[in-house]
C-alpha cells in the first residue's frame, strides 16, 4: 500500500480572481472608500451630540460650522444634517442589501430550476418571466407604495421584485450552457445524485457571476429607493434616506445648498463605489477575459 | 475518380515572399518568443507547407506577413513581397499602401469558416466589398463576378447563395465562400491558415482539391499552414517544419519526408497514426500474448486472447440492440408537423470483454449520442441496452446508478471536461464517493494518488485545479476519473482529437497500455480513421444515424465493401508524398444531407457514386458478406 | 418576416392582459377610495356617486366595462379633475412628455455610441481612460441628483438658461440634458464593451485581411454587430427615461404625463393613475415589438 503523498494546493480560480482584484486599484480604493462610509454609517450616533430628530430652534438653515458641532449644517427646521444623512445612509443601505436578497432569492431559485429542468418547465417560466418584463414596474411599485402606506418593508419587497426578473435571466443563461458541460455528464456518469450535481458542480459554477450581478444590482436598489423617496412615497418622518434627503436639499437648494451637497455627494459617492466594485469583479471574474490573457 | 497532383514548379520561377530573420515577441511579465529568426521563400506558383504542432508559431508568422498582428507584438526582420517587378518591404509599409496588396496580391484564408465570415451580413455583401474596394466594380458587376466565383469553388446555386447569410449553409460551404471571397482579385499569393481542420474529412478532400485546381488555374503560390503532415504529403511542393518559433528543418517535400534530418520532424512523422499501418490492438494481442507467457502470466494471457473478439463465443459485455434516439426539435413555424430528428437510427452490436471497438463517422452522424444512449445519460431511447446481462433500460433508477460502476466515459474537451473548482483529487474521487461510500477521506486520496501515478501525473497533482494542466494532461486526468472504480467498459468520445499529434500518441499509448493492465473493453469514438485502426480490434462505420459497415479494423482499411467506407479512407491523407501522389481517390459530391430531413431508401445514396433506384426505393440493411457486415445493395467487392 | 412581426405582436396580447388586471387588481383592493374626505358624505350621495362611477357594480362587470371602453380609447372621467376625461388630460401632457423624452433618447444614442466606439478604437489610452470615468460618473449619479445640480449651476449661478417652465428651446436643454445624462453614460459603456468584442472578432481579422480601410471596417463590417447590445437595451432605456421623466417633470415643472402621474397617485386619482400606467405598459409593448424587429435585422441568426 502507497502512502500517502502531500503537496501544496494549487491555484483556484478563486486565487487567481482575487490578485486581479487586487492589481484594480480603481476597484480596491472602491472598495476602501465603500468600506469606510459603512463605518461612518454604523458608528453615526458616536459621531454627533445630535440626534435624528432633535431640533436646534436656534439654528435654523445654519451652514457647516464646527463651532456648533453641526458639521453638515442644519435644515430648515434646524435638525442636524450630519447625523441626518449618516441615518438616511443607514436606510439607504438597508434598503439595498436586503432587496438585493430578495431578488437574489427569488431569481437564482427561479433561474435555476428553470434551467435545470429544461422543456415545457423552462418554457412557462421565462414566458412569465418575459411578460412581466414588459410591465412599467416602477408605476406599478409607486401605486403599491401609495396605496399601501410608505412602509420600509413593502420597499425591500417591491424593489425585490423587479430586480429578480434580471437575476433569474442570468442564472437560467448560466445553468443552462453549464448543464451541457462535458464535466456534468461526467458526473451524471458517474452516478452523482441531481441533487450533488447542483451542489458540487453547478453552485460552484454560479457563484462567480451571481458576485458580480449582486454588487451591479445592490446600485440600482438604492437608486430606486431614493427615486421613490425623492417622489415623497419612500421612508416617513422622521426617518429619512438619501433619497429624501436629497429631496428636501433641492427644495431649498438656492437658500442652504449643503442641504442638497452633503447627502447628495454620499449617495454619488455610494453608487460610484459599488459599480466600480462591480466592474473589478466582473473582470476579475469574468473567464472570457481570463483566457485573453 | 481524381488524382491529387501535377508535377511541381520548377526551381528556376522567381521568388515571390521572401522572409528573412523574422522575430515576434510579446512583452507581458514574461517575454514571450513567439518566432525567432525564421527565414523562408515562396516562390511563384509553388507550394510551401508550413508545419508545427501549437504553440510552435506558424500561425503568428502568417500574421506577421499579413500585418495582423495585434498591437501588443514586437516584430523585426524583413519580409519581403514582389509587386510587379519591385520588390516591397511589407512590415514597414504604412496601413494605407498595404491595404493596396492584402486582399489583392496577397489574400488569406482562416481556420474556423463558422467564424470568419460576417454572420450579420450576407455573403454576396461580403464578397462584393472586396471587389468595390480593389476593382473599383459597381455593385452591379461586383455581384456578377463574385457570382462566377462562387461557381468556380462549386457553389451549387451561386446566384441564390449571395442573398443568404453565412449561418445559413454548413461549415464545407462556407469554406468555398471563404476560398471564393481570398481568389476574387485572383492573387498571386494565398495564405491559407489550417483550412480544412474544422471540416469533415470527406469535406477536406473536396477543399484540398479545389484548392489544388484553382491554384494551378490562376498559377498562385499557396503558403499551407497545417498540423497534418498527411496534408503536407498530397499539397505541397517544400515543407517547413516548425516547434517553438523556430525552424527545425526544411526542403522539398519528397525529401523530408522519406530522409528527414531533425530528431523533431522523425518523431513527429513517427507519431503520426498511418491509415496504411497494421492495427496495433490486433497485432498487440498476439505480441501481448507471447510476453505474458514469457513473464508466466498464462491466466491473464488466456483471458485475453479468448475474449479479445468474438470467435469463441463468450458472453458479450455489452449488446446493444436496434438502439432508435430520436429528438424533437421543434416546430418550423406554428401549425406544421414537429419536427424529429434522428439521431441514432437502428444500431445493433456486441462487445466481448477487454475488446476495443471502433466507432468512426463524419460529424452528425449520431456516434456521440450513441455513446450518451449507452451510458444512460439521455432521458430516452427505444432499443436495448444490456450491461452484463442487466438490460438497462428495465432497471430502476438505483439499479442504473449501481451499473454505472462498471462503464465510464472520456470526453473530447479535456478541460470542459473536469470542474474548474473542484482539485484533481476531488474530480478523480467523486465517483468513489458514490460507489464506494465506506472509504475514509484518506483512503480516497490515497487511490486517487496511485491512479495518478499510473495515468503518468504526479500523486501531488491531486491538490491542484485543472487549469493549472495541459491539454494532454488534462486528458490523463478524465481517464484517471474513468479508471477509479475499476470498471469493465470506458467509453471515449473523441478522447484524442483535440490535442497534438505527439500528445495524442501518448495518449493512445496509455489507453492501450492501461485496457492490458486491467483488461478493459473500450469503445472508442473518433471522426480519424487512422486513429480509429490503431487502437481498435473491431470498427463499426456510422453514417447518418445508422451503421453501413462492421468488420474487422484491418480487413475495413485493407477492402472496404460500403462505397461510403471506400470514400472515408481515400480522403484520408497518407504522410508519404509517394504514396499519395499517385492515389486513386473516391471523391463524394457535397455535403452531408441534414439528419433533419434524411434521403429516402439509403441514407447514403445522395452522395454516392453507385446509387441506382434500388437504393431510393429500399433500405439497405446490414448484412454478413464476406467477413465483414454490411448495409449496401451493392458492395463494392467481396 | 412578415410571420415573425405577426408571432412577435400576438406574444404582446399576454403582457396586455396581465398589466390590465393587476393594475385594476391593485386599484381595487387598495384602502380609501377618491371620495373618502374628511367631512362625513351623506350615505345616499356616496351611494350616488358610486352608481355614477359604477363603484356599486361587481368586480368583474367593471373590468369588462373597463376593457371595453379601453377599446374605444375612452379611459372614463378622472375622479381629481373633474371636468376632464383622462383620454384628454393622457393627450394634453403625452406630446410634452414624447418632446422630452424623444430629444433625451436620440441624444443618448448619437452621443453614446460615438463616444463608446471612440473609446473602443483608442482602447486603454488616456481618451479611454478619462471618458469610461466619466461614463461612470454619469452613471453614479442619479438624475435627481444632477438635475438640481444642473439649476444650480447654469440657471441660478450662471444665468445661462431658464430654470424651467415649457415655452422657447432654451427652457428644453437643461430638462433634456439631465434625463439623457444618465442614458448617455450606459450607452457609451455598452457600445465600447460590444465595439471591443466585435473588433476582435475573427471576421473583422477577415475584414482587415481583405484589405479594407478601418473606416470601412468599422461601419461596414463591426457597426451593425455592435449594435445588437444597444437594441436590447433600448427596452429597457424606453422604460428609464419614461420614469426619468417624472422626476425630471417634476423638478422643472414641465406640464407633461409623468406630473399627472404623480399628482393623480397622491390623490388617490383611480382612473388617471390606471390610465397612465396602461397607455405607458401599451406603449412599452410596442416598442418592445419594434425592437425584435430591429434585432432581428440586425441579426439574421434570431430565431424567436
Amino acid at each position: 500500500m502507497s502512502t500517502l503523498v502531500t503537496g501544496q494546493t494549487g491555484r483556484s480560480l478563486w486565487d487567481d480572481a482575487r490578485d486581479t482584484l487586487k492589481k484594480n486599484r480603481a476597484a480596491m480604493t472602491a472598495i476602501a472608500l465603500m468600506g469606510f462610509i459603512v463605518l461612518l454609517v454604523l458608528a453615526a450616533p458616536l459621531l454627533s451630540p445630535y440626534s435624528i430628530d432633535s431640533t436646534d430652534w436656534e439654528r435654523i438653515s445654519i451652514p457647516p460650522s464646527f463651532a456648533t458641532s453641526h458639521w453638515f449644517g442644519t435644515d430648515d427646521v434646524g435638525r442636524d444634517l450630519f447625523i441626518r444623512t449618516l441615518y438616511g445612509g443607514r436606510i439607504s443601505l438597508l434598503v439595498g442589501l436586503a432587496a438585493t436578497a430578495v431578488s437574489l432569492l427569488i431569481g437564482i431559485a427561479w433561474g435555476a430550476t428553470a434551467g435545470y429542468a429544461g422543456g415545457k418547465v423552462d418554457q412557462v417560466m421565462m414566458r412569465i418571466v418575459d411578460v412581466l418584463y414588459a410591465m412599467p414596474f416602477m408605476f406599478v411599485v409607486i401605486l403599491l407604495m401609495v396605496f399601501f402606506g410608505r412602509n420600509i418593508f413593502l420597499i425591500f419587497v417591491a424593489v425585490g421584485a423587479i430586480n429578480w426578473l434580471d437575476m433569474a435571466r442570468i442564472v437560467r443563461g448560466q445553468t443552462l450552457s453549464l448543464k451541457k458541460k462535458e464535466f456534468i455528464e461526467a458526473a451524471r456518469a458517474g452516478g452523482v445524485s441531481p441533487a450533488n450535481i447542483v451542489r458540487r458542480h453547478i453552485v460552484p459554477n454560479l457563484l462567480g457571476v451571481v458576485a458580480v450581478y449582486v454588487t451591479l444590482t445592490i446600485p440600482q436598489v438604492i437608486l430606486v429607493e431614493s427615486f421613490l423617496s425623492f417622489l415623497g412615497l419612500g421612508v416617513q418622518e422622521p426617518m429619512t434616506s438619501w433619497g429624501a434627503l436629497v429631496n428636501d436639499g433641492a427644495q431649498v437648494m438656492e437658500t442652504a445648498p449643503w442641504a442638497l451637497v452633503f447627502p447628495a455627494v454620499f449617495l454619488a459617492l455610494t453608487l460610484f463605489c459599488f459599480n466600480f466594485i462591480g466592474d473589478g469583479l466582473r473582470d476579475a471574474l469574468d473567464p472570457r477575459d481570463r483566457r485573453d490573457s | 475518380m481524381q488524382t491529387a497532383r501535377q508535377p511541381s514548379p520548377q526551381a528556376s520561377d522567381p521568388t515571390l515572399l521572401s522572409v528573412t530573420d523574422l522575430s515576434i515577441s510579446y512583452r507581458g511579465e514574461q517575454t514571450v518568443q513567439a518566432v525567432r529568426d525564421l527565414s523562408f521563400y515562396v516562390r511563384a506558383g509553388e507550394t510551401l507547407g508550413l508545419v508545427g504542432e501549437s504553440g510552435s508559431g506558424k500561425t503568428q508568422t502568417a500574421l506577421a506577413i499579413m500585418g495582423l498582428l495585434p498591437e501588443t507584438a514586437r516584430v523585426s526582420g524583413r519580409v519581403t513581397f514582389m509587386v510587379g517587378q519591385q520588390a516591397s518591404e511589407l512590415l514597414s509599409m504604412p496601413q494605407q499602401q498595404l491595404n493596396t496588396i492584402r486582399g489583392r496580391a496577397i489574400s488569406m484564408i482562416f481556420q474556423d469558416p463558422m467564424t470568419a465570415l460576417n454572420p450579420h451580413l450576407t455573403i454576396g455583401r461580403q464578397m462584393a466589398r472586396v471587389l468595390e474596394r480593389h476593382r473599383r466594380l459597381s455593385r452591379q458587376a461586383a455581384y456578377a463576378e463574385a457570382a462566377q466565383m462562387l461557381d468556380a469553388v462549386r457553389v451549387p446555386e451561386a446566384r441564390a447563395r449571395l442573398k443568404q447569410y453565412p449561418h445559413e449553409m454548413s461549415g464545407g460551404m462556407r469554406q468555398r465562400i471563404m476560398i471564393a471571397t481570398a481568389l476574387l482579385c485572383r492573387p498571386e499569393l494565398l495564405i491559407a491558415d489550417e483550412p480544412t481542420t474544422a471540416l469533415d474529412v470527406t469535406v477536406q478532400a473536396q477543399i484540398l482539391n479545389i484548392m489544388a485546381e484553382l491554384q494551378r488555374e490562376m498559377g498562385m503560390a499557396l503558403l499551407l499552414i497545417t498540423h497534418d503532415m498527411g496534408v503536407v504529403a498530397a499539397n505541397c511542393d517544400r515543407v517547413l517544419v516548425m516547434r517553438d518559433g523556430v525552424e527545425r528543418e526544411s526542403g522539398e517535400v519528397t525529401q523530408v519526408f522519406s530522409a528527414p534530418a531533425d530528431q523533431y520532424t522523425r518523431d513527429l512523422l513517427a507519431a503520426v497514426p498511418r491509415l496504411d499501418a497494421k492495427s496495433r490492438a490486433v497485432a498487440g494481442d498476439a505480441l501481448g500474448g507471447e510476453d505474458d507467457c514469457n513473464e508466466g502470466e498464462s491466466e491473464r494471457s488466456d483471458r485475453t486472447r479468448n475474449t479479445i473478439r468474438p470467435r469463441q463465443p463468450t458472453r458479450p459485455l455489452l449488446t446493444v440492440d436496434d438502439l432508435r434516439v430520436t429528438f424533437d426539435v421543434g416546430r418550423e413555424r406554428w401549425f406544421s408537423p414537429r419536427r424529429l430528428l434522428k439521431a441514432v437510427d437502428g444500431v445493433s452490436f456486441e462487445l466481448a470483454p477487454g475488446e476495443t471497438l471502433g466507432v468512426v463517422g463524419e460529424s452528425g452522424c449520431g456516434k456521440s449520442t450513441l455513446a450518451r444512449a449507452v451510458l444512460q445519460l439521455l432521458d430516452g431511447y427505444a432499443g436495448r441496452v444490456s450491461l452484463l446481462g442487466d438490460e438497462l433500460g428495465h432497471l430502476s433508477a438505483a439499479a442504473v446508478k449501481a451499473h454505472r460502476q462498471h462503464m465510464q466515459v472520456v470526453f473530447q474537451d479535456p478541460l470542459a471536461s473536469l470542474n474548474p473548482r473542484m482539485t484533481v483529487g476531488d474530480i478523480v474521487a467523486e465517483p468513489l464517493q458514490t460507489f464506494s461510500p465506506q472509504l475514509s477521506r484518506t483512503e480516497r486520496l490515497q487511490q486517487v494518488q496511485q491512479l495518478l501515478a499510473k495515468v503518468g501525473l504526479k500523486p501531488e497533482h491531486a491538490f491542484r485545479y485543472p487549469h493549472e494542466f495541459s491539454g494532454g494532461q488534462c486528458q490523463r486526468i478524465g481517464i484517471a476519473r474513468a479508471l477509479i472504480c475499476e470498471p469493465q467498459l470506458v467509453i471515449c468520445d473523441e478522447p484524442v482529437s483535440a490535442l497534438d499529434v505527439s500528445v495524442q500518441a501518448q495518449v493512445i499509448e496509455l489507453l492501450m497500455g492501461l485496457q492490458k493492465e486491467l483488461g478493459l473493453a473500450l469503445i472508442f469514438i473518433a471522426h480519424d480513421l487512422a486513429v480509429v485502426r490503431q487502437i481498435s480490434h473491431r470498427v463499426m462505420v456510422m453514417y447518418l444515424g445508422r451503421v453501413v459497415e462492421l468488420t474487422d479494423s484491418d480487413t475495413l482499411v485493407e477492402s472496404p465493401q460500403h462505397p461510403y467506407t471506400r470514400a472515408l479512407i481515400d480522403a484520408v491523407p497518407i504522410p508519404d508524398p509517394a504514396i499519395e501522389r499517385n492515389r486513386e481517390r473516391l471523391l463524394l459530391r457535397g455535403d452531408i444531407p441534414s439528419p433533419l430531413n434524411p434521403p429516402s431508401g439509403c441514407v447514403f445514396r445522395t452522395r454516392c457514386p453507385l446509387a441506382q433506384q434500388r437504393c431510393t426505393d429500399e433500405q439497405p440493411q446490414l448484412l454478413p458478406s464476406g467477413n465483414a457486415h454490411v448495409a449496401c445493395h451493392f458492395p463494392v467487392s467481396s | 418576416m412578415l410571420s415573425f412581426a405577426f408571432r412577435r405582436f400576438l406574444s404582446g396580447i399576454p403582457t396586455l392582459l396581465v398589466l390590465l388586471a393587476l393594475s385594476f387588481a391593485l386599484i381595487r383592493v387598495a384602502p380609501g377610495g377618491p371620495f373618502d374626505t374628511e367631512k362625513q358624505v351623506p350615505p345616499e350621495i356616496q351611494e350616488r356617486l358610486n352608481a355614477a362611477y359604477h363603484l356599486d357594480e361587481p368586480l368583474w362587470m367593471q373590468f369588462g366595462r373597463y376593457l371595453g371602453n379601453l377599446m374605444r380609447g375612452d379611459f372614463g372621467p378622472s375622479f381629481q379633475y373633474k371636468d376632464y376625461t383622462v383620454t384628454e388630460l393622457i393627450g394634453a401632457g403625452f406630446p410634452v412628455s414624447l418632446q422630452l423624452g424623444g430629444l433625451a433618447m436620440l441624444l443618448a444614442l448619437l452621443a453614446g455610441i460615438s463616444i463608446g466606439t471612440t473609446a473602443a478604437l483608442k482602447q486603454n489610452s488616456r481618451t479611454d481612460h478619462v471618458v469610461m470615468g466619466m461614463a461612470m460618473t454619469g452613471i453614479s449619479i442619479p438624475n435627481f441628483v444632477l438635475a438640481p445640480l444642473l439649476v444650480l449651476l447654469f440657471a441660478v449661478t450662471l444665468r445661462w438658461l431658464p430654470a424651467g417652465g415649457l415655452g422657447e428651446w432654451r427652457s428644453l436643454v437643461l430638462p433634456v440634458i439631465s434625463l439623457a445624462l444618465p442614458q448617455i453614460a450606459y450607452v457609451a459603456r455598452l457600445t465600447r464593451g460590444s465595439m471591443i468584442e466585435v473588433l476582435r472578432s475573427d471576421f473583422i481579422r477577415t475584414a482587415r485581411a481583405q484589405g479594407l480601410p478601418t473606416l470601412e471596417i468599422i461601419v461596414g463590417h463591426a457597426l451593425k454587430p455592435a449594435l445588437v447590445p444597444i437594441v436590447s437595451y433600448l427596452g429597457p432605456a424606453t422604460a428609464g427615461i419614461i420614469t426619468g421623466s417624472v422626476v425630471i417633470e417634476q423638478i422643472f415643472g414641465v406640464p407633461g404625463l409623468g406630473r399627472f402621474f404623480v399628482q393623480g397617485a397622491l390623490n388617490r386619482d383611480y382612473t388617471l393613475v390606471m390610465g397612465v400606467v396602461v397607455f405607458y405598459g401599451v406603449l412599452i409593448i410596442v416598442f418592445n415589438f419594434l425592437v425584435d424587429l430591429a434585432y432581428r435585422w440586425l441579426d439574421p441568426r434570431v430565431q424567436l
